[in-house]
């Protein structure tokens, strides 16, 4: 499928390559930095005297046994209610997607099809 | 025999009348629905008043960050949607002037015997609110540090300044002081503070003109800019949980907190045991020389809602007195400063009662205290950050609140 | 089509056009129009748990009641909120061009009113932000476009998270990290070896770290948008273009982006809109201390003091939909000119 006209030289695609890298590692970082925070205590991953403790759980270790944690999920899912915030934002998301798409694509379908102006 | 079988009677009947009680609190039937902010006190007394609930008589309590918002329209629906709420001592006047809260001397004469005398607050000779704790801002201090530095424990803002650069030259700590500083609710709260430990009126007496462009107003800007000299760069984002959370990493010296967040900051929680074992609670510091405490005093109580039957408000008196019995408070001392009987001041809450007993200032009820509070949340950032002179950064906060309080009607 | 029809198809959509925007705009510059009836005070005892006794001020409840069940809207006051002090400010504009020296001063003056100082930052970040957006959204799309099959999948779904993820969690996620604590922060820090450096802490580096934060969030949209645009690039005319000798630079210029302009006018129009009505980011960063926009002082009279404040805050909203619409104008008339250049 690659024709000759399609293909580019070697150093253009190791530049699209790193500049591709660059920006998922722009893009996706930050969340994978959260992931990994959201296994640990407040102590470390909102740590005021070392951002390093993120890392390696120092006080989650101190306070759960281990590095890791599920005390931020079972926090926000169950004590906070979560499930509850989750469920109302798909009913809303529910709704709305079907019922607007359902006016507007009657709606573009109508100036689509007019010779109106 | 029978005399065993009349005292089984007796005692039977006793254990039945006991629970019965308890449960039901001595009401019948009704609907109670309590709202209010979501910390550990008020948890305490909601969970004491659901206590009451039984086949007649239906409890719940909503708890929520966000009850400001929801209070006032949710009480001007007809009937309400709570009957009873939880409030501190600057919602009262607006809920008042709205007429959505109702008086209690009814209520309290048939339900309010183990009431003490002050938890009674009186607007107009009419009990419109009962109030079960007190918080207050004061200072936190290391006193390990403190000793390091060969520094005595700080009496007035000066002191802590002077405490501050002592840390500092000794090569402590860089930002050993914090305040709660988030730009806006927080930020105008210490102006407040500091303001009321100068004595002076912050409005004209009797009406609703402003009144802090004075040497009042210039010293609260100028010990405000200099604490937070000796502050975090970040300081115009420090709000509660922020300068709890720098407390407990051991970055700060000296602090002025919520006496509420006392307990939280002793416990084993986020902290180490060095911070903990050496952290002090004393009451809140005065200012420019003056012998008032410079913090404001608030209380929080409950009141019933206007639009709501009498039947139910009188399930939701009950239930919330008794939610502030002297049996909850035994079992949740350290969770408050409790107003209530049976309550024994501890090093938690010590900041408190020393700033009440040192005669401070409670927050000023007064309906267009609300207007003047959002007001210098956003004008005094410019003072902090050098950008105006203290003379106009107050000018600049009167002509703000006029503009608001012309708004809302206080003003013409 | 046959008038009918059309209106029968429209009809949902004009209604739920009416219903949710046009009566919701009407009743909000309605309520700009008036302000709170005039509060009846009082003074009375009060007695509280310190203090004791005095005599306090209060609002007469049955007064002020009275007053609102006979004028339920409000006191009427005209344009006087639009040209209050929170909002175009005649008065104190007046006043600074007299008093001000030089224009230093006058400058200053402006942005010492709210309404200036958050109308400055959102046409700044509107400003800023979108031509990054339409740039690096395109050099992204042209990059991956020259991947290898089996990773586009997976750079594509990647590339779109910042986007996908609410406005709110991405500005608070990003504001952990470049926290003076956080990793990014301290790392910076480090780096320039001041260790007083504070993104939140100086108005520049906040205004500068909410424009990357603006452009971060809006990058995936006008990448997606190009990507797809990128799918559809007439093969024929490339190849024309590369026997006539075009090196790969005219090509993209000449062929790639011609073809694309629709979709840049697009992508334009949506992020002039998105733009102008930043506010998560100054929530998420709590940078309201540097930084403010039209959409949050509008939030701030709302729900962020202790008293809210509808008629100014209706005022605000009305002077934002009247400057999105003077944004959008010549796009629109663009757009129009287009529409009535193709054959019907």
């Amino acid at each position: 499928m690659s024709a000759a006209s399609q293909q580019h030289p070697i150093s253009m695609k190791f530049a699209a390559f790193g500049l591709v890298l660059f920006w998922l590692m722009l893009a996706g970082g930050p969340f994978l930095w959260t992931v990994w925070g959201s296994f640990k205590v407040q102590g470390d991953f909102f740590s005021k005297s070392d951002w390093t403790n993120a890392i390696y759980g120092i006080r989650t270790t101190i306070e759960t046994g281990g590095p890791f944690t599920g005390q931020g999920y079972s926090g926000a899912w169950i004590e906070q209610e979560f499930w509850r915030a989750t469920l109302n934002t798909f009913i809303v998301v529910l709704c709305t997607v079907t019922i607007s798409l359902t006016f507007g694509t009657l709606g573009g379908y109508a100036l689509a099809r007019s010779g109106r102006r | 025999m029978k005399q065993t079988m009349k005292t089984s009677l007796y005692a039977g009947a006793l254990v039945l009348l006991g629970s019965v009680a308890h449960a039901g609190c001595g009401v019948t039937s009704g609907n109670v629905n309590i709202l209010g902010n979501d910390f550990p006190a008020l948890q305490a007394v909601a969970d004491e008043a659901i206590a009451c609930a039984h086949d007649g008589m239906k409890v719940e309590a909503n708890l929520t960050t966000e009850h400001r918002e929801i209070m006032s329209p949710a009480l001007t629906a007809n009937p309400a949607e709570y009957n009873a709420v939880f409030i501190a001592n600057s919602q009262l006047m607006p809920l008042l002037a709205k007429g959505l809260i109702r008086p209690l001397d009814d209520l309290v004469a048939k339900h309010g015997q183990n009431l003490a005398p002050n938890q009674l607050i009186r607007v107009d000779g009419k009990i419109v609110s009962v109030a079960f704790m007190a918080n207050a801002q004061h200072l936190f201090y290391r006193k390990d540090i403190l000793d390091q530095v060969g520094a005595r424990p700080p009496e007035s803002y000066e002191d802590v300044l002077a405490v501050a650069e002592k840390i500092r030259a000794a090569g402590k700590m860089e930002h050993p002081v914090a305040l709660n500083t988030k730009v806006g609710w927080n930020l105008a709260e210490e102006f407040i503070n500091m303001y009321l430990g100068h004595d002076t009126p912050m409005f004209k007496a009797g009406t609703a003109e402003p009144a802090i462009n004075n040497d009042a107003g210039v010293s609260t800007l100028n010990t405000l800019k200099a604490l937070t000299g000796y502050s975090n760069p970040d300081y115009l984002t420090f709000d509660s949980n922020t300068t709890q959370a720098l407390w407990e990493s051991g970055d700060l010296a000296l602090a002025t907190m919520w006496g509420s967040r006392g307990t939280a900051i002793l416990d084993d929680e986020g902290s180490n045991a060095a911070v903990v074992s050496s952290t002090i609670q004393s009451g809140a510091p005065t200012v420019a020389g003056g012998s008032k405490p410079a913090t404001s005093l608030w209380w929080n109580g409950f009141s019933i809602a206007t639009n709501t039957s009498d039947e139910d408000a009188e399930a939701a008196f009950v239930a919330m007195v008794n939610g502030i019995s002297t049996d909850m408070v035994k079992a949740n001392n350290d969770k408050a400063a409790w107003l209530i009987e049976g309550y024994e001041p501890n090093v938690a809450t010590a900041g408190i009662v020393a700033s009440m007993e040192a005669g401070a200032s409670p927050y000023p009820m007064l309906p267009y205290m609300g207007v003047m509070h959002t007001a210098l949340g956003g004008e005094l950032v410019d003072f902090l950050q050098g950008n105006e002179s203290a003379k106009q950064t107050l000018s600049d906060i009167e002509a703000a609140y006029t503009t608001a309080a012309r708004e809302k009607g206080f003003l013409e | 089509m046959p008038d009918k029809a059309f209106f029968s198809f429209m009809a949902p959509s004009l209604l739920a056009m009416i219903l949710f925007i046009a009566l919701p705009i009407g009743s909000v510059f309605l309520q700009s129009l008036f302000v709170e009836h005039s509060q009846v005070m009082k003074t009375v005892e009060t007695c509280s748990p310190f203090g004791g006794c005095t005599d306090e001020t209060i609002v007469d409840a049955e007064a002020t009641q009275a007053l609102a069940q006979a004028q339920p809207l409000g006191r009427f006051n005209g344009l006087g909120t639009y040209t209050d002090r929170n909002h175009l400010a005649f008065d104190d504009l007046g006043r600074a061009r007299r008093e001000a020296d030089t224009f230093g001063e006058f400058l200053s003056a402006i942005m010492n009113l709210r309404f200036y100082r958050a109308l400055v930052f959102t046409i700044a970040f509107t400003a800023i932000v979108t031509p990054f957006v339409l740039a690096l959204g395109l050099v992204i799309a042209l990059a991956v476009n020259m991947l290898p099959r089996m990773t586009k999948g997976p750079a594509i779904f990647v590339s779109l998270l910042p986007m996908i993820v609410t406005p709110l969690v991405g500005s608070l996620i990003l504001a952990w990290i470049v926290d003076a604590e956080g990793i990014l922060g301290a790392t910076l820090q480090t780096l320039f070896k001041d260790p007083d450096l504070s993104l939140k802490a100086s108005p520049t580096l906040t205004w500068i770290m909410l424009f990357i934060y603006g452009i971060w969030h809006a990058t995936p949209f006008s990448f997606i948008v190009f990507y797809a645009g990128l799918q559809t690039v007439p093969r024929d005319t490339l190849e024309a273009a590369m026997i006539d000798g075009a090196s790969r630079a005219q090509r993209i210029r000449y062929v790639v982006v011609p073809h694309l302009m629709p979709l840049v006018t697009f992508v334009l129009l949506i992020q002039l809109m998105d733009n102008f009505r930043v506010f998560e980011p100054i929530v998420g960063f709590s940078a309201d201390a540097n930084a403010t926009s039209l959409s949050w002082i509008i939030y701030n009279d709302l729900r962020g003091g202790e008293t809210t404040l509808f008629g100014s805050a209706a005022a605000t909203s009305f002077l934002t939909l009247v400057g999105v619409i003077i944004l959008l104008i010549p796009v629109l008339i663009r757009t129009w000119r287009d529409h009535n250049s193709k054959p019907a």
